[in-house]
């Protein structure tokens, strides 16, 4: 016992003594809260942002109503009044504009855009947020009003005729709470990128940690003192303790952050700081997914560690298992489609996968809670298969160097072992 | 179980696929004597040492060390230097030894105080807070010695201990070993040097092609290479011409300067040259009769 607390002792120490350890302790909180607060920020800037624009109206009849909806009286896009003559002259000279940065860009309504319903914008910026949140809404209205006030009806008929009914989304989740949907997803996207890159980060950890033996040729003495079996759960749990330590700095600097967010009201004008989904429940199922994903994978890259006889080697090796960890990154815009398909419940069911599809799913609220003994059962199981194979592969792979077992032999390895 | 004896293999047998690496070994080596491991390359010296450290299962045989079976616990009392040598490069010298010396089952702070005595005594105290990646390849040897020794063993194996040293550190090793033999511990030492061998051990044990080929005492063994060779004579003389071409009694002379190195043919003794000398009128200032050397024993068997 007090051999295998020096080998857990030592793997600790030698990581967290490290200057890579400290450096992305700090950096990659930094880099998370960068990921997440820059698209925020653009957010933010896009809608207070005003957008120039001119209207090149041929049609003659809309551009009264066009000033007069909200998306101009509140200011969110402002006319510029285009210079006058012949409308090709016009549109080329507002090209222009627009090209050296004068204008945002510019409408044109046809002669028969009334009839037709074709209006055209040219810009500089054609994304969703301007042309599908801000134009399109503008000119429906507008074209609205102008036919509406055409058969002769009262304003206040056209006003309730034209008014915009906004519909909010919100998912039924467990607990009753209500959750806003784009919230969430992006929350679940973000936890389920955050087990992948913890998993993927110790993961690698172990798989160098189970090489350094045979690469510092310090295997012989060792294993005069030790059990290969004691050596590996020693690495294990020293590595996976770096991690925890790790990964409990990031959630403690995250709940305080948090905290601070919430009482600093300022600060609070940002609606998606205010109500984070993230609560202690989250947290602890994040490091209980956390340890299974890692003892997981850790165990596998472990064992192809345990094939290499150096670490380049190694490095090499770790492919297949890589491409394993990364399949559930490629999943997870499926299950944020739709979380409850049954091809989303069965994928986050399988245990290669569970760490971040399991993750993505909770975080959308939509896990049954009988699931949640059942995937860690399925951990668990799964977990000492892959200890057991390792193992085998481990004990006979340590004092091999030089030559790179075949799959036969490795085979051999594993039944004899 | 036999509590006198440090080592004792029964019919160890160990094959790797078709290849057999121990073929039916015994052996037995009795405690607080260094016993030499000799055997060319190959021979299956490192997969003895191997086996009998249980690092590898043998196919077949019983191991004892120390008066019982390679539990762990009897493992504690054991110091093994390894061939291919090796330490973590990013550790600082005195932690690693004081993880070496607790994976033995000693206390850290004990290990600390130990440590820092043996780094004294081998000239490495100031080295002691430093990464062993920045010492010479040198004094990461004699750290690894130290790792060897730190838990005060009572059965030392130690693999070419001496190689890649320098005379002065050779010496110091070599009395630290005889230090470590008077101090009740056993020692087996496997070497290529003979003369090292010859100095040190009192048995020797040698395996050649999975097989052991000789084993006893080395004075024993000597004595029946002396009785059973060739004579070998260093002569000094003045005068004495004509007696040197005698074939009857020399089969082969070489001149080293101060005297002949002379092997005399089979049946002669070396009386009877020093007989020859006085009688041919030779004043004879130096006669030895030389005994075989470990090397020219090992040589012979390993070419038999």
């Amino acid at each position: 016992m007090s051999k295998l607390i020096a080998v857990i002792r030592r793997e600790y120490l030698v990581r967290v003594r490290t200057r890579w350890f400290i450096v992305i302790t700090i950096v990659a909180p930094l880099l998370m809260i960068g990921a997440m607060a820059i698209p925020l920020a653009l957010m933010v800037r896009e809608s207070d942002r005003v957008v120039s624009i001119s209207v090149v109206d041929e049609s003659g009849q809309l551009l009264q109503e066009l000033l007069a909806t909200e998306e101009f009286v509140e200011g969110r896009l402002r006319y510029v009044p285009p210079p006058g003559g012949e409308p090709e002259m016009v549109v080329e000279a507002l090209r222009r504009q627009v090209l050296e940065g004068y204008l945002s860009g510019f409408l044109y309504i046809a002669a028969d855009a009334l009839e037709a319903g074709g209006i055209e914008y040219w810009g500089r910026d054609v994304g969703p947020t301007l042309v599908n949140a801000t134009l399109e809404p503008a000119t429906t209205t507008a074209v609205r009003r102008f036919q509406a006030r055409t058969l002769g009806l009262e304003p206040s008929a056209v006003a309730q005729l034209t008014r915009e009914v906004k519909v909010a989304a919100y998912r039924i989740a467990e607990e009753g709470v209500a959750r806003e949907e784009g919230q969430s997803a992006t929350v679940a996207h973000i936890l389920a990128l955050m087990i992948y890159m913890v998993v993927l980060l110790y993961g690698a950890m172990m798989l160098r940690a189970a090489v350094a033996e045979k690469a510092s040729k310090t295997i012989e003495i060792i294993l005069s003192s030790v059990r290969p079996w004691q050596l590996m759960l020693g690495k294990t749990l020293g590595v996976g303790a770096v991690g925890l330590t790790q990964v409990g700095i990031w959630l403690a600097v995250a709940g305080l952050l948090l905290l601070y967010a919430a009482g600093a009201q300022s600060f609070a004008g940002v609606e998606f700081m205010q109500n984070l989904p993230v609560g202690a429940d989250t947290a602890l199922l994040f490091l209980g997914l956390f340890l299974a994903g890692y003892f997981l994978y850790g165990g596998l890259y472990a064992s192809v560690g345990a094939i290499a006889s150096s670490e380049q080697e190694a490095a090499q090796l770790q492919l297949p298992v890589t491409l394993l960890v990364i399949i559930p990154l490629l999943i997870i815009p499926i299950v944020l489609e739709s979380p409850t398909s049954n091809a989303s419940v069965v994928l986050s069911w399988i245990p290669f996968f569970t760490p971040v599809l399991f993750m993505a799913r909770y975080a959308l609220g939509v896990v049954e809670v009988w699931e949640i003994p059942l995937i860690f059962t399925l951990q668990i199981v799964t977990i000492l298969c892959v200890a057991w194979v390792g193992g085998r592969i481990y004990r006979v792979g340590l004092l091999m160097t030089g030559k790179r077992p075949t799959l036969p032999e490795l085979v051999r390895w594993i039944r004899h072992g | 179980m036999d509590a006198n004896l440090a080592i004792r293999l029964e019919n160890i047998h160990k094959q790797y696929g078709t290849k057999v690496a121990v073929d039916d070994l015994e052996l037995s080596v009795p405690r607080a004597t260094i016993c030499g491991l000799l055997g060319p390359n190959g021979a299956g010296k490192t997969t003895t040492i191997r086996v009998m450290l249980d690092i590898i299962g043998a196919d077949s045989g019983s191991v004892e060390l120390l008066g019982q079976p390679p539990t762990p616990e009897a493992r504690d009392r054991i110091g093994y230097l390894p061939e291919e040598r090796g330490l973590y490069p990013k550790m600082k010298v005195l932690e690693l030894l004081e993880f070496l010396g607790e994976l033995k089952g000693t206390p850290r702070r004990v290990g600390r105080q130990r440590a820092r005595r043996w780094l004294e005594r081998l000239e490495l105290d100031d080295w002691a807070d430093k990464k062993v990646q920045d010492l010479s390849r040198g004094m990461q040897q004699k750290v690894q010695f130290i790792g060897t020794v730190l838990h005060e063993p009572e059965l030392l194996i130690l693999d070419e201990p001496f190689s890649g040293l320098d005379p002065l550190n050779v010496d110091l090793l070599k009395e630290i070993v005889l230090e470590e033999k008077s101090r009740g511990a056993t020692v087996l030492l496997s070497t290529h040097n003979m003369d090292q061998a010859e100095r040190l051990c009192e048995r020797v044990v040698m395996i050649k092609e999975a097989r052991k080929v000789l084993d006893g005492r080395l004075a024993e063994i000597k004595r029946e290479a002396w009785l059973a060779g060739q004579r070998r004579v260093l002569l000094g003389m003045e005068g004495g011409a004509g007696l040197l071409d005698d074939h009857s009694l020399i089969a082969s002379v070489e001149d080293r300067g101060v005297c002949f190195a002379v092997a005399l043919q089979e049946g002669v003794e070396p009386q009877q040259l020093l007989e020859a000398a006085l009688a041919a009128g030779a004043i004879v200032h130096h006669f030895q009769v030389s005994e075989p050397s470990l090397h020219e024993i090992f040589v012979g068997r390993a070419r038999e």
